[in-house]
């Protein structure tokens, strides 16, 4: 747009110039229509072209930004599915720190991940439900933690990749004294404390 | 004749009511206590001065809740001029007591309040041989600022000159609300933080010299032992060796130099004992790779800590030398039908190991004669846990949802009287002083 304002002007310079000095003005050239809207035409085909080639650069841009948004997206997603998968909590019988059969896949899929993921870090804190005594509970959460923390280490998770901790009755999980609260509440709990970020999914998932 | 005086009121009805639990049977369970009313000598406590009556009243209620005696209650006694005034008089204070008239009364021991307004004294009487047995002269700056405790203290002096009993009046009680140390005065007064701490603490015991309590707590996981200086007031102290890991239920020995406690290991808890004087000396008393031992509590001769096993499956009571070795079975149980026992506790004279049961998915508590390890049930009504010993090794106090919230209540095994001690709910695992130094009873 500015170069085609600088060509206009120079013509209106060029058509002054032809008019001499004190001489009465000759009468106005003939004005060549074809050959200005010849230059008008030429004009919009540059700016055309000008503006088409702004856009593609734009449209380049924005679809570069868009995948980086769409694979950042996913990676955050990945990762948060992995936190989620490490996160799941395992759930115990009463008075038992025995992990329970259908609960031991669970353990697997964090098994693949600190694999997987070989700064990743680890703290499982073991709870009981309220019904056994204040100071035993917190043996049983001892061994209900213990016992996630055995099955890793024992698929070979180096021990100290995974800290454990109980907390026996003090944090329940669900309020209430019903069946259906305690069993919410003999769990172990598993948290990440180091290298959680930009999890690497394992392989063959 | 004690009934017949129809004025006075013997205590026998809130005797009753306490004793619910020898009387109220649930699910088929016995229970063993034997309460002989009329056997206990009767003391009254005769009026005081207007300035004396609250400190009166503490000493009156200090002797009641002792179960030592019967109480000779006067009734309404502003009114009772028939007894004789309380001794105003500057001139001529008199210790004179008709003896006679208390004896018709049943009364075995009078408490009297005499003397002149600047210098009053109690006077402790025997009633049924006519003997003056001791004149207490009378600190009025310790009444006038309420100090409690020199009530307290001037009962269990009572106690001990006509019964000759170890008088529990001195005694707090330290227990656990909402994560923090309490301590109440066994009459439930005084209630207060002792720890302010935010984050999470269990279990507190007192040192035998009364000048410690051991807690353990939490803030971010791991569980530490800490140790407060009641003298000094001063910040708790961190028990040596239990700064990582899990480390709970502690318990002094007897001289207080050494604390056993529960420690976590690699998938089980243990016992583990370390030196407190030298702040060294962690060491192991157990072991057991599937079964968690916990909870120790020493025997008063310190030569035996009991303490809760669940070697065969469910939690139940064991015994073992201080050094760990000879370990056995403490507390009998029918495999397969007793329930989980928990929590045992030993009794400053060695005679009893108290600890809570579950019956039918209940927790009640137990106490077990340790010379002929027989077992007998105290409670029967609502969840009763966490017993702790009186220094008479006759009371005990424990946590018991009898009213529908968790509160402390103190029992008298001999008799089976109760009482409740708190007023407010969310109490948990309390803890009974040793009679307590002064230095550590002063106003706070």
């Amino acid at each position: 747009m500015k170069r085609s304002t600088v060509i206009l002007v120079g013509l209106a310079v060029a058509t002054m110039g032809a008019c001499g000095g004190t001489p009465p003005p000759p009468p106005p050239a003939p004005v060549n229509q074809d050959s200005i809207d010849a230059e008008r035409v030429r004009l919009d085909s540059i700016r055309r072209a000008e503006e088409a080639r702004g856009d593609s650069i734009r449209r380049a841009e924005e679809a570069r930004r868009d995948s980086v948004r769409r694979a950042e997206e996913a990676a955050r997603r990945e990762a948060e599915r992995l936190r989620n998968v490490i996160a799941e909590r395992v759930y115990f019988d009463f008075d038992k720190s025995e992990i329970r059969a259908g609960d031991a896949e669970i353990l697997d899929h964090k098994l693949a991940i600190l694999r997987a993921n070989s700064q990743l870090r680890i703290r499982i804190a073991g709870h009981a439900d309220e019904r056994g005594s204040d100071e035993y509970n917190l043996a049983l959460g001892n061994r209900r933690a213990n016992a996630a923390k055995h099955y890793l280490v024992s698929r070979g998770i180096d021990a100290s990749r995974v800290e454990t901790v109980s907390f026996g009755e003090e944090r329940p999980a669900a309020s209430g004294s019903t069946e259906e609260a305690w069993a919410q509440n003999r769990r172990d709990e598993f948290e990440i404390t180091a290298g959680g970020d930009g999890l690497t999914a394992p392989s063959g998932e | 004749m004690r009934v017949l005086a129809v004025c006075l009121v013997v205590l026998a009805c809130a005797t009753l009511a306490g004793a619910q639990d020898t009387t109220g049977v649930e699910g088929g369970v016995r229970v063993g206590i034997a309460y002989r009313p009329g056997t206990l000598p009767a003391v009254v406590v005769l009026p005081a001065r207007a300035d004396a009556s609250a400190f009166r009243s503490v000493i009156a209620r200090d002797l009641d809740y002792s179960d030592l005696f019967e109480m000779i209650a006067l009734p309404g006694y502003d009114a009772t001029d028939m007894f004789g005034s309380p001794a105003d008089s500057v001139s001529a204070p008199s210790v004179a007591l008709n003896y006679a008239l208390y004896r018709a009364f049943g009364a075995e021991f009078a408490v009297q309040f005499t003397g002149s307004g600047a210098a009053p004294v109690m006077v402790l009487h025997r009633v049924s041989t006519g003997d003056l047995l001791r004149a207490f002269p009378l600190d009025t700056a310790a009444m006038a600022r309420g100090d409690r405790f020199y009530a307290h203290r001037l009962a269990d002096d009572i106690i001990r000159l006509t019964v000759r009993a170890t008088g529990i009046a001195s005694t707090q009680l330290a227990y656990i609300r909402s994560g923090e140390v309490r301590v109440v005065d066994w009459d439930g007064e005084g209630d207060r933080w002792l720890t302010r701490t935010g984050g999470q603490a269990l279990s507190p015991e007192w040192s035998p010299d009364g000048r410690r309590i051991v807690f353990s707590a939490q803030e971010d996981g791991p569980w530490r032992l800490f140790e407060f200086d009641l003298s000094r007031g001063a910040t708790p102290r961190l028990v040596f060796g239990t700064g990582t890991g899990l480390n709970f239920a502690p318990a002094y020995s007897p001289d207080g130099s050494e604390l056993v406690f529960s420690r976590g290991t690699n998938g089980t808890s243990q016992v583990f004992a370390v030196n407190l004087r030298d702040n060294c000396c962690l060491r192991r008393l157990t072991v057991g790779e599937f079964a968690d031992n916990l909870n120790p509590t020493f025997s008063p001769d310190g030569s035996r800590i009991a303490f809760v096993s669940t070697r065969v499956g469910v939690p139940q009571v064991y015994v073992m030398s201080s050094e760990g070795s000879d370990q056995r079975l403490f507390a009998p149980f029918d495999f397969g039908v007793t329930g989980a026992s928990h929590a045992p506790t030993w009794s400053p004279d060695g005679q009893w190991l108290a600890f809570h049961r579950a019956v039918g998915g209940r927790f009640q508590v137990f106490v077990m004669d340790v010379r002929s390890e027989q077992v007998r049930q105290l409670t029967s009504t609502g969840v009763n846990t966490d017993p702790t010993w009186a220094p008479d090794s006759r009371h005990i106090a424990f946590r018991s949802t009898r009213t529908g919230t968790g509160q402390m209540w103190i029992m008298d095994i001999d008799t089976g009287r109760i009482r409740q001690v708190t007023r407010r709910g969310g109490v948990r695992l309390p803890a009974w002083s040793p009679n307590l130094p002064a230095a550590m009873t002063s106003v706070p």
